[in-house]
């Protein structure tokens, strides 16, 4: 009896998720919908989802599958065999992926199967996404990526294809991989070259830097290079990437150089960044100020005031946190300006930034902040808050689910002088 | 009279002779691989034939941070276009020469590679031993600049036979060049791991046992307290002393050579993201100083001969004045570690090591350790005034140096007042917890952390620190036990004094001073039981034979923050 009430009760709850599924177009809301039946379902619902996902929008479709996963009986697995042959690829490859959890390899089997016969875009996307080693592993998978990029000449599928093989760190794969770098008709020679330089290959990397200083890859690939260069943590080439920065002319690389650097953390580069900041192109001055504020210690406090004076929001907000960061109170300033912007997502990248700062005065904003008129910069302003509080009086314990008018009456009582 | 002029030279005063050797330390910051390894270049390429001797310790750094291979890279491009000799030996517990005497840089690189893919060998080995050996094949070349470069990122602090070894270099001709880490100010990791006051998890004794001696600081002996009480990790621990260790950079400096600074790899973590800042969440910038040149060189350690410092250092009336505050406080229990040196008609003797520190007040007897913590602040204060009395005295005409570490010292004892402070009305606090068990009240929005026990035993108290890191203001905002006060007092008193040595080691070591916030402990059914079983079994590990060179215990965290050159404090 008990159970019987239990299974109508979830069923009730699983009825009520699905209609506000159906409501919404929401791509946010849908994961969380998602995430809620997967909590609720039970093997009982299985028709209920079968009929959902066949009468319901093809966009709700992958979710509903992926519940149907978690369904969990002989039922729900019928269903996604027979999900294999229907509907769109996006659909099918989820269904391939939700049998393979359920130990049942035929639905990948199929889905390798079907790249070298898909026709469109859409599906052969559809059917890369679930090529990842992180789904599916086996030499079948790196011959039927090998052969996909032999024929295939549509730029984000070769990529796919690339970023899919590599994944797989196979020696075959990796085979095809030197021989696509050392191709030099190939227009991709340079992300492949990029997957083996993540590898930590060093005359990879030196082939690439080599390949950078003399101006051969183009700007559309120098950020792939640089970007697998920094994360196979080459530090020691730090000065050659600078050589690099002061020579360049093009804006995009000079842009990719920085980013580099800065995420290499080298010390030396912030001599040259103040100049770059002042230049007239964008894009390299947009990257040398977001450099400056990243790397900026006490000696540049000027250059960070003078960043934060300036036009751009953004960049006011990081200029914020690296004042408040170097123990500068002037930041809390800013950010108290920045809590009056029309734009609802500045007010709440300022309330982000005033729960890091676990001050006094920035607990009065945060407080200000829980009047504001847009729901999510209430919420965040509340939850930041508790944080601050317990921060400034480690013998308390804060309720979490104090309302703001509590927790205003608590600190107009209890606020230091 | 030339006769007489002559016994007057001869008879030349210690005090000139002291005055040549206390020559500054040659040190060499804030550069990379390329860029020393071309300093070193420029230098043996001064004069007309050079030969390099290339010493690399082949520990695990060599690998792991491909530092072998950069080495051998960056070698190949500075020495490029010059005749210069090179050899490479690798260092060990018996050094041997991998590579004889050749001007061919490709052998010389691959020497190195060679070196670099060997299984590396993390052993604690005699750094001076090696120094020697490598020394005695740069000493073969006749007529020619003799360079001997210790590349090391794990054994430079260690010592066997300082002046011996000098005296050998000297007489050679050869100079040192060694790359190798940044000594922390008065670094008590090796002091702190032999005397036991910090918990390395290793058996100590196989340590003492060695034929060299482990050290580290960068001053022949430690001038700051550690074995500090109610923190995991000492002040001076995380404070990078914009030096090399003593005995290298003594090496390097007397015999023409210089240190370059340089740590291969570092800690991407801050101080306040390692330690947990409660006040940043992490998000510190200004974690360490930006060390001012002209204030190093001002403040820079003695490297002269050890005989040099007793005799030198016993006349520095505001350092002797410090060791005694750090006997008075260590003989009363409250500082567990033992000075090195101690003061005495005006002239300084070495220490012995004790067996075993002190024990710390812990427990759940309240009373007691309310006692306990009461007779500490008497001792603290006392001591903390006389420093000041002594200091104020004295400050202007003492050494820079010596005045930085009375005042680091001071705020270090004024917040130590403040810790036993805490600790008074913590245990006050938890007597009444313990004896109304009354559950946690709350207002609607906050209730004690004290409180609400469930009913459990209490079975102690641990501790997490808060830091002066972000200085003195910032903390005043945080509230702790009892009367704000005196705390507030010590604050602003810290925060004058960060603000008078800014840009030095004494602004990070006072940022290092520390306030704990304790938390009480519950019993949970055998929980007692199963942790005096768990010391058991881990004591046990004291029985195995120890090792001819045993592997070197885990540092704790430093939380410096990460940079490839100069001090670790990183930028300029």
């Amino acid at each position: 009896m008990t159970a019987l009430i239990l299974c109508l009760l979830a069923l009730d709850e699983v009825t009520d998720l699905l209609a506000r599924l159906r409501a919404t177009s929401d791509p946010v809301q849908m994961y969380q919908i998602e995430n809620s039946l997967q909590q609720a379902v039970r093997p009982a619902h299985v028709p209920l989802l079968v009929r959902e996902i066949e009468t319901g929008a093809p966009a709700a479709r992958p979710h509903l599958i992926r519940v149907l996963g978690r369904a969990g009986s002989k039922d729900a697995q019928a269903a996604l065999r027979a999900l294999l042959g229907k509907h769109e690829m996006a659909s099918r490859a989820e269904a391939a992926y939700a049998l393979k959890l359920l130990d049942d390899e035929s639905g990948m089997k199929m889905l390798v199967g079907l790249l070298p016969k898909a026709q469109t875009t859409e599906d052969k996307q559809a059917i890369l996404q679930k090529l990842y080693a992180y789904y599916v592993t086996g030499p079948e998978v790196v011959a039927a990526l090998v052969r996909f990029l032999e024929t295939e000449r549509e730029d984000l599928l070769r990529r796919m294809a690339i970023y899919s093989l590599a994944s797989h760190k196979h020696p075959a794969g990796e085979a095809a991989l030197r021989k696509m770098a050392e191709d030099e008709k190939d227009p991709h020679r340079w992300e492949a070259l990029a997957t083996i330089v993540r590898s930590g290959d060093e005359a990879a990397v030196e082939r690439g830097l080599k390949a950078l200083e003399e101006g051969k890859v183009p700007a559309s690939a120098a950020s792939i290079l640089l970007n697998a260069i920094e994360n196979a943590g080459q530090k020691a080439l730090v000065p050659r990437l600078r050589d690099l920065l002061e020579k360049a002319a093009d804006s995009s690389l000079r842009a990719a150089l920085i980013r580099s650097l800065v995420s290499l953390k080298d010390e030396k580069l912030l001599g040259l960044l103040g100049k770059y900041a002042e230049e007239a192109d964008l894009v390299v001055s947009s990257a040398a100020t977001e450099g400056i504020l990243q790397l900026a210690g006490r000696s540049q406090v000027d250059l960070i005031k003078k960043i934060a004076g300036q036009g751009n929001t953004m960049h006011r907000l990081r200029a914020a946190e690296a004042l408040l960061a170097l123990d500068l109170p002037d930041g809390l300033e800013i950010l108290k300006e920045e809590l009056g912007n029309a734009i609802w997502s500045y007010r709440l990248q300022a309330v982000y930034a005033l729960g890091r700062a676990r001050r006094r005065e920035a607990v009065d904003l945060l407080l200000a902040a829980m009047d504001d008129g847009e729901e999510r910069v209430r919420s965040q302003a509340r939850t930041t808050v508790v944080g601050s509080l317990s921060a400034l009086y480690p013998y308390l314990r804060f309720d979490p689910n104090a309302s703001p008018e509590k927790l205003k009456a608590w600190w107009a009582k209890n606020r230091p002088k | 009279m030339r006769v007489l002029l002559f016994l007057a030279l001869l008879a030349v005063p210690p005090a000139a002779q002291e005055h040549r050797e206390s020559r500054d330390p040659q040190t060499v910051r804030y550069k990379d691989l390329p860029e020393i390894v071309r300093d070193i270049a420029a230098d043996a390429s001064q004069g007309d034939k050079a030969f390099v001797v290339w010493l690399v310790d082949n520990a695990s750094m060599l690998k792991t941070a491909k530092q072998g291979e950069f080495l051998a890279g960056a070698v190949a491009r500075a020495f490029s276009g010059t005749k210069v000799n090179h050899a490479v030996v690798a260092f060990g517990e018996r050094p041997r020469v991998v590579l004889k005497a050749t001007e061919d840089l490709s052998r010389v690189s691959a020497a190195i590679e060679g070196l670099a893919a060997a299984r590396p060998d993390d052993a604690l080995k005699n750094c001076l031993l090696n120094v020697r050996e490598a020394a005695k094949v740069a000493a073969g070349a006749s007529g020619a600049k003799k360079l001997l470069v210790l590349f090391t990122q794990e054994n430079g602090d260690n010592e066997d036979d300082v002046e011996g070894t000098l005296k050998f270099l000297k007489s050679s001709g050869v100079s040192l060049y060694p790359i190798a880490p940044e000594a922390l100010y008065s670094d008590p990791y090796w002091e702190s791991a032999l005397s036991g006051t910090m918990v390395f998890f290793e058996d100590q004794s196989r340590f003492r046992k060695l034929k060299f001696q482990l050290r580290g600081p960068e001053s022949a002996y430690l001038e700051f307290p550690y074995g500090w009480p109610y923190t995991m990790v000492d002040p001076a621990y995380t404070v990078p002393s914009g030096f090399g260790y003593w005995a290298l950079d003594r090496l390097a400096t007397h015999s023409g050579g210089k240190y370059f600074l340089y740590t291969a790899e570092k800690s991407p973590l801050n101080f306040c993201q390692r330690y947990g800042c409660p006040l940043c969440g992490g998000q510190h910038k200004a974690c360490g100083a930006t060390f001012d040149v002209a204030k190093l060189s001002v403040t820079a350690p003695q490297i002269g001969s050890r005989a040099e410092y007793l005799a030198r250092r016993g006349r520095d009336k505001l350092f002797l004045a410090c060791l005694a505050a750090w006997e008075r406080l260590n003989r009363a229990n409250v500082l567990r570690g033992t000075p090195p040196l101690r003061g005495g008609a005006g002239a300084l003797s070495e220490n012995n090591r004790p067996d075993k520190p002190a024990q710390g007040l812990f427990g759940d007897d309240w009373k007691a350790i309310r006692q306990g913590a009461l007779r500490a602040i008497g001792d603290v204060e006392k001591t903390a005034v006389e420093l000041r009395a002594v200091a104020e005295k004295l400050g202007k005409d003492s050494e820079m140096r010596d005045v930085a570490a009375a005042d680091a010292l001071g705020v270090h004892l004024r917040m130590l007042v403040e810790v036993y402070r805490q600790l008074v009305a913590f245990c006050e606090e938890m007597d009444r917890v313990v004896r109304t068990r009354r559950p946690a009240a709350s207002d609607g929005v906050a209730s004690s952390a004290l409180e609400g026990g469930g009913g459990k035993q209490v079975a102690g108290f641990s501790y997490h620190n808060v830091f002066l890191c972000h200085g003195g203001a910032a903390l005043k905002e945080v509230k702790f036990l009892g009367d704000p006060a005196g705390l507030h007092a010590a604050l602003d008193h810290a925060d004058g004094m960060i603000e008078k040595h800014r840009g030095t080691p004494w602004e990070v070591l006072m940022r290092r001073a520390y306030l704990p916030v304790f938390t009480p402990f519950y019993e949970i059914g055998e929980g007692r039981e199963a942790t005096t079983r768990r010391t058991k079994s881990s004591s046990s590990t004291s029985q195995v034979e120890t090792p001819a060179t045993p592997a070197r215990p885990q540092r704790p965290a430093q939380g410096t923050e990460s940079g490839s050159a100069g001090t670790s404090t990183g930028n300029r």
